[in-house]
């Protein structure tokens, strides 16, 4: 019987606390944000910054000429360091390697992090064509080495080598070294340590305000009822439930 | 403390001992010296042919020997000796009273199983011989080969582990390993690493990485991470002993491997670790002291010891020799967990923790036993131990 009547108030304090929510009307709301100005120079400033950081040079190219503006790095740079984030995506790790040496040699000599997930990179890549006795030998030439040295190395090193241990790789619990996602982790990783080395953000800054919105969204959630951006692709108004 | 005594009372006996024969050494070597020169005079006069007289010489040499008195020399130092001696013996007696009969019952032991535990025990221990010798003296040879038998192949497995030949281990893993597997080992894996690095060892890389494929990838479900270490073993070919797992070639990871072994045949077989006799005379030598100790209090009533129908006195035994089935608390009628384990009431009943718990209001209140008139405190509840 207690229990019964717990339930029964604890649905009241819901349904208070329902009744409590402040109900904010779409032409409210509309009026509140047409009376947020933002400069046209900003929005086209976080734009080029997207499309700088993730490397669309011709759009950038393209844009700097429609609206005159002006991208924080050369834009020749982004080539560069798009073909090295193409070279990792389709296998060619060696060539990676050489592409990022031309573009700066500090960056693998300071980022020794960086320069052992290449070489895993590869040491996979050797695994992936079958070339077992190449990859052992790589592997103990170039990586063993700084296994020694750094605990954390030694352990994705083994993860790494114990691909060998299976004939077929489909029921490996490492496998996902083979899938194409280990590439591209490798690639988004090399793409901000070039960034970084050009004194550029890592990460653009549209998706992170995308994402304040969202967590800003949420935290209004528990305070009022107001129309909601619930698909950010179209940035539709949704009349809020009542 | 009463080992402190006793040691010193020894310490006391060889630091008389050492005196007493320090003693005699002497005399004995003024004995020889006053000989030696008697000798030298009678070869002298030998050689010259001095006229000596015999009698003259001998006499002397007796009156040195009383002056010398070496029977009182000695006799003070042995006399302290024998004291130390009989009153060590005494503080013995009294410490560790050699007499157990007065903590133990005469109970009627049925000679033939008394005489299977000892047998067992010496084929537990690889004493074959000693085992069989022992079977036909009490007359009960046939028995023997069935309780051997086991044994032979265990300790066949174990000496050539010994000598770093894992195959017999291997075969017996391979044929048992449902068992072992249902049993929750890892006794198999544990070899097959083990072999996988001694063929690592013998310079074959392309060898090791064919033994993993087939030996030790079945495992990865389980043991990843064992067998990714064993992996990175691969980049360490011939120079293992100068690699992060240099580790795996201690000598003392084949004892612990031939002891794992052991532990899990006998296992197999339905037998503790431990010979039962073993364990038996283990958990004896704990229980003892307080027994005798009680029985010194309670010298004349033998007879009383002998009808009562538990153990007089507290005996606290360590935790390996505390053995419980599974046990299903009598009031909330669930098994006993490690989070709700069965608790010993100081009535000799037992309920799991949970419903103590409930029943003492958290351990606020004294209750009643549910089987027994007894008031229970929760705080003197003791956890049993499966």
């Amino acid at each position: 019987m207690s229990l019964f009547l717990l339930e029964i108030r604890q649905l009241a304090e819901i349904e208070a606390m329902a009744a409590s929510k402040k109900l904010i009307t779409r032409e409210e709301w509309e009026k509140k944000l047409s009376d947020v100005k933002i400069r046209k120079e900003d929005m086209n400033k976080l734009v080029m910054n997207f499309l700088v950081t993730e490397g669309y040079v011709e759009a950038a190219e393209k844009f700097r000429m429609e609206s005159g503006t002006e991208p924080d790095i050369d834009l020749a740079t982004i080539t560069d360091r798009m073909a090295v984030k193409k070279a990792v995506q389709s296998g060619n790790v060696e060539d990676a390697i050489e592409k990022v040496n031309d573009l700066n040699p500090e960056i693998l000599d300071t980022n020794p992090q960086l320069f052992f997930h290449l070489q895993q990179q590869r040491l996979i890549e050797l695994i992936r064509n079958g070339k077992v006795e190449e990859a052992l030998e790589f592997a103990q030439e170039e990586l063993a080495p700084r296994g020694e040295e750094n605990q954390s190395f030694l352990e994705e090193l083994e993860r790494t080598v114990a691909l060998l241990a299976f004939e077929d790789v489909s029921n490996c619990p490492v496998g996902e070294l083979l899938d194409i996602s280990q590439r591209l982790k490798t690639a988004s990783e090399v793409n901000a340590a070039i960034l970084t080395s050009q004194s550029h953000e890592k990460d653009p800054k549209l998706p992170s305000l995308l994402k304040m919105l969202l967590c800003a969204q949420n935290q209004l959630d528990e305070k009022a009822a107001y129309p909601r951006v619930n698909d950010l692709s179209t940035a539709t108004l949704e009349d809020p439930a009542v | 403390m009463e080992l402190s005594t006793i040691k010193d009372a020894f310490d006391r006996v060889t630091k008389k001992q050492k005196l007493s024969c320090s003693k005699t050494q002497e005399a004995i070597d003024q004995i020889r010296q006053e000989i030696e020169s008697v000798l030298d005079t009678l070869q002298s006069a030998n050689n010259t042919d001095h006229e000596l007289d015999y009698k003259t010489v001998l006499n002397e040499l007796k009156a040195s020997f009383l002056l010398i008195a070496p029977l009182s020399q000695m006799e003070g130092t042995q006399k302290e000796l024998n004291v130390a001696l009989t009153k060590y013996g005494k503080l013995l007696e009294k410490h560790f009273n050699p007499d157990i009969s007065k903590a133990y019952r005469n109970i009627d032991i049925d000679r033939h199983t008394l005489n299977q535990i000892i047998a067992n025990h010496f084929y537990h221990q690889g004493l074959f011989e000693i085992g069989d010798h022992f079977m036909s003296v009490v007359g009960e040879p046939e028995s023997a080969a069935i309780m051997k038998f086991p044994f032979v192949e265990m300790y066949q497995i174990l000496e050539a582990m010994q000598n770093q030949n894992l195959e017999p281990a291997l075969n017996w893993a391979s044929t048992n390993g449902d068992k072992l597997a249902q049993s929750g080992s890892d006794i198999v894996l544990k070899l097959h690493s083990m072999q996988f690095v001694k063929v690592l060892q013998n310079g074959s890389r392309e060898e090791a990485l064919h033994y993993a494929r087939m030996h030790l990838s079945p495992f990865a479900t389980s043991h990843m991470t064992d067998i990714q270490k064993l992996m990175g073993c691969l980049l360490w070919t011939g120079k293992l002993d100068r690699s992060p797992y240099h580790a795996l070639l201690s000598p003392s990871n084949w004892d612990k491997l031939a002891e794992e072994l052991k532990r899990q045949f006998c296992n197999l077989l339905g037998q503790s670790y431990n010979s039962p006799l073993s364990v038996t005379v283990a958990a004896g030598v704990q229980v003892l002291p307080p027994l005798l100790k009680f029985m010194n209090v309670m010298a004349g009533k033998k007879n009383e010891w002998q009808s009562m129908n538990q153990l007089p006195v507290p005996v606290e035994l360590d935790r390996e020799f505390q053995f419980h089935s599974i046990f299903v608390c009598p009031v909330s009628k669930e098994q006993a967990t490690e989070d709700n384990p069965p608790m010993l009431m100081s009535c000799g009943h037992v309920l799991c923790k949970q419903s103590i718990l409930k029943m003492s209001k958290n351990s606020t209140k004294v209750f009643k036993c549910p089987y027994c008139p007894f008031d229970i405190d929760a705080a003197q509840c003791k956890q049993l131990y499966f």
